[in-house]
């Protein structure tokens, strides 16, 4: 990620997915579940799901995490 | 004859390999994989060998679609796992290891729930070595912490066979009905899945062990769980859910994780939930996607533990504070690693993409709208954490200069087979499709897919980038289920050990003491009588040791005035006593 020129085609490559999303009629098989309406549904989830992982295991870890030598 | 259960090809290798000598250990041990591979080549679904046992019939081997697929690739992963570890010295370890490919093996083709047991108790006591061979103090509490889990598992697992031969009389392992007998059953074969609750020891003991065993224990037992899960509970909708739970339990955990070979452990637990997940669907895709993701798995999981063990062979390390900036020292090893983590990430031309999918879409096919959200969820901490946060801090971010080995040209040449063949799937999908247990109806390679796909990783690791100082590793470890069975050791050290054997050290010096007095007592009682009548110091008696004084032979001895009373009454007593008798 450091190089100008990796960073740029990712950018490139996340936009062009966008775009390339209208081509797609959306729903995983026959079943078009409710958010295959929702435009750019997985990067959203990609996104959100992300930082929802991230943020709910950091406040679980105020009760979870202990120095490492705890059980001996 | 031709039925001899494949188990045995490799437990004659586990037996034969110690006695081999050091030089020719390593290439002996992979031809075993070899012979059971060809062995297994030969068989085909139907096949089955039974065995007259006391009052019931042994079916050691059941071969059909769904234990062939299994039995494929564990023989697969022993044999790129044995490239991978040629370099070991370590006989029992490697003896082990085939002990324990061949008694999964045996798990897989049993056809009886008395095999079942036979194979799933030598599984779990031969996986032990392989965390103890790593030989620290940590890997000896971890390993037997595994040890007591597993074999209280397995008497969970016996207690359910024993109520289920005497209520239905019948000893095959096939569909199991609901009842006390399965409960148990299914809870022990959760044990070895690893759901939660009952998951810690594998987050506990994986990553203790050693370089090489970690690549072995990531393969078999959690999938042989799987594998008796489709056998016996399909379509329990319970493990539906259960997987669900784990897919994103091993995500949520893997966000605080620092060691990396923990990290990849939780997703383990991760992974697996999909493949129980597709259990519980039941359908034939879902098992045909239980399978191809257990296959799958297999195989780029073994892949990420050679990368991180290898880092762990070169470094000695594997906490993700004490690393980073390896990418100069290791290139390959990275690249090799990250076919890895791409292909547990899905992404296209990557085996996960092929066979995580299938699950995904059975469950679509079913309905189950937030199953699917949540297996898709589950697949973007997956990609976070295998596919972003452990090689950046491993190979990227600040660099921490580490103690340098070289790594042995089999690691790379294990590495690299195995990247292949994860290369392979994604790219063929029908190479994996062909040997799943039911025909095949699904398409990965559509437009929709990869795009949504795409997307998917891509904001990921938008995310993955802007959140960098929030995921940040820290020398931490996490409190899991574990600490139930952890927590309460140190109590029960003090009550069941330390107090009993403070106890029997205060009996033994007690008894040493008393034991010390009747010996100064009765080596020489006459002195012993004199220091109670005062007439000596009582340092005198029983002391032999050089004395202050000039040597007195009278010290010790009664006066002779004394000794003459003695002897008359004696006489007096005895002349009394025959006159009496006349």
């Amino acid at each position: 990620m450091k190089r100008r020129s990796t960073r740029l085609v990712l950018v490139l490559v996340g936009i062009a997915s966008l775009a390339a999303g209208l081509l797609v009629s959306g729903g995983e098989g026959e079943a078009g579940f409710w958010w295959s309406h929702i435009y750019g549904f997985f990067a959203l989830l990609g996104f959100g799901g992300c930082a929802a992982i991230v943020l709910i295991a950091k406040w679980l870890g105020r009760w979870l995490m202990r120095e490492e030598d705890h059980y001996e | 004859m031709s039925n001899i259960p494949p188990a045995l090809g490799l437990i004659a290798g586990a037996v034969l390999l110690p006695l081999l000598p050091q030089r020719a250990r390593s290439a002996a041990f992979l031809v075993f994989p070899l012979l059971t591979f060809g062995w297994l080549l030969r068989l085909g679904p139907g096949d089955t060998l039974t065995v007259p046992f006391l009052d019931y019939v042994l079916v050691p081997t059941r071969v059909d679609g769904l234990s062939l697929a299994f039995g494929y690739v564990f023989v697969i992963i022993t044999f790129l796992g044995g490239v991978y570890g040629y370099h070991l010295k370590d006989r029992w370890e490697q003896s082990s290891t085939l002990l324990y490919a061949g008694s999964s093996l045996g798990v897989v083709f049993a056809g009886d729930l008395f095999t079942l047991i036979v194979f799933w108790e030598l599984m779990a006591v031969s996986a032990v070595y392989l965390v103890w061979g790593r030989r620290t103090m940590l890997s000896r509490s971890a390993g037997m912490r595994y040890l007591m889990v597993h074999l209280f598992g397995g008497s969970l697992l016996m207690a359910g066979v024993l109520i289920h031969v005497t209520q239905t009389g019948s000893i095959l392992f096939d569909h199991m009905d609901a009842g006390i007998a399965a409960y148990f059953i299914l809870v022990a074969f959760c044990l070895n899945a690893a759901v939660p609750p009952l998951h810690a020891w594998l987050s506990d003991a994986y990553p203790e062990g050693t370089v090489t065993g970690s690549v072995y224990l990531s393969a078999f037992t959690t999938k042989a769980a799987v594998y008796t899960l489709a056998r016996g509970f399909a379509g329990w909708d319970i493990l539906i859910w259960a997987g669900v739970v784990m897919a994103i339990y091993g995500v949520i955990y893997a966000v605080l994780e620092n060691d990396a070979r923990r990290l990849l452990a939780y997703h383990i637990i991760s992974q697996v939930g999909y493949m129980v997940a597709a259990v519980g669907l039941g359908t034939e895709m879902a098992i045909n996607g239980a399978t191809a993701h257990a296959f799958s798995h297999i195989l780029y999981k073994g892949l990420l533990f050679m990368g991180a063990g290898a880092v762990l062979h070169a470094t000695g390390r594997s906490k993700l504070t004490e690393l980073g900036g390896l990418a100069r020292s290791m290139p390959w090893v990275l690249a090799l690693y990250m076919v890895g983590a791409f292909s547990i990430s899905g992404v296209p031309l990557f085996s996960g993409f092929v066979s995580k999918s299938m699950v995904v879409y059975a469950a679509g096919l079913a309905n189950m709208g937030l199953v699917v959200l949540f297996l898709n969820l589950a697949s973007v901490g997956t990609f976070l954490h295998t596919g972003l946060k452990l090689p950046y801090f491993t190979w990227f971010g600040k660099a921490i200069p580490p103690r340098s080995t070289r790594i042995p040209p089999g690691m790379y040449i294990g590495m690299s087979l195995t990247a292949a063949m994860c290369i392979a799937i994604g790219v063929y999908p029908a190479l994996l499709y062909n040997i799943l247990p039911y025909p095949v109806d699904y398409r990965p390679y559509t437009m929709g897919h990869i795009i949504e796909t795409i997307q998917l990783l891509l904001f990921t690791g938008a995310g993955f980038w802007l959140l960098l100082r929030m995921i940040q590793p820290k020398a931490t470890i996490s409190l899991d289920t574990d600490w139930l069975y952890r927590r309460p050791a140190r109590l029960a050290n003090v009550v069941f050990v330390v107090s009993a054997s403070r106890l029997f050290d205060g009996v033994e010096s007690a008894a040493l003491r008393l034991v010390r007095f009747l010996a100064a007592a009765s080596r020489n009682p006459v002195g012993y009588l004199g220091q109670i009548a005062g007439r000596a110091s009582s340092a005198e008696i029983g002391h032999e040791g050089p004395c202050s004084r000039e040597y007195d032979p009278d010290r010790s001895r009664l006066p002779v005035g004394a000794m003459i009373i003695i002897v008359l009454l004696g006489f007096v007593i005895l002349l009394a006593w025959g006159m009496f008798k006349t």
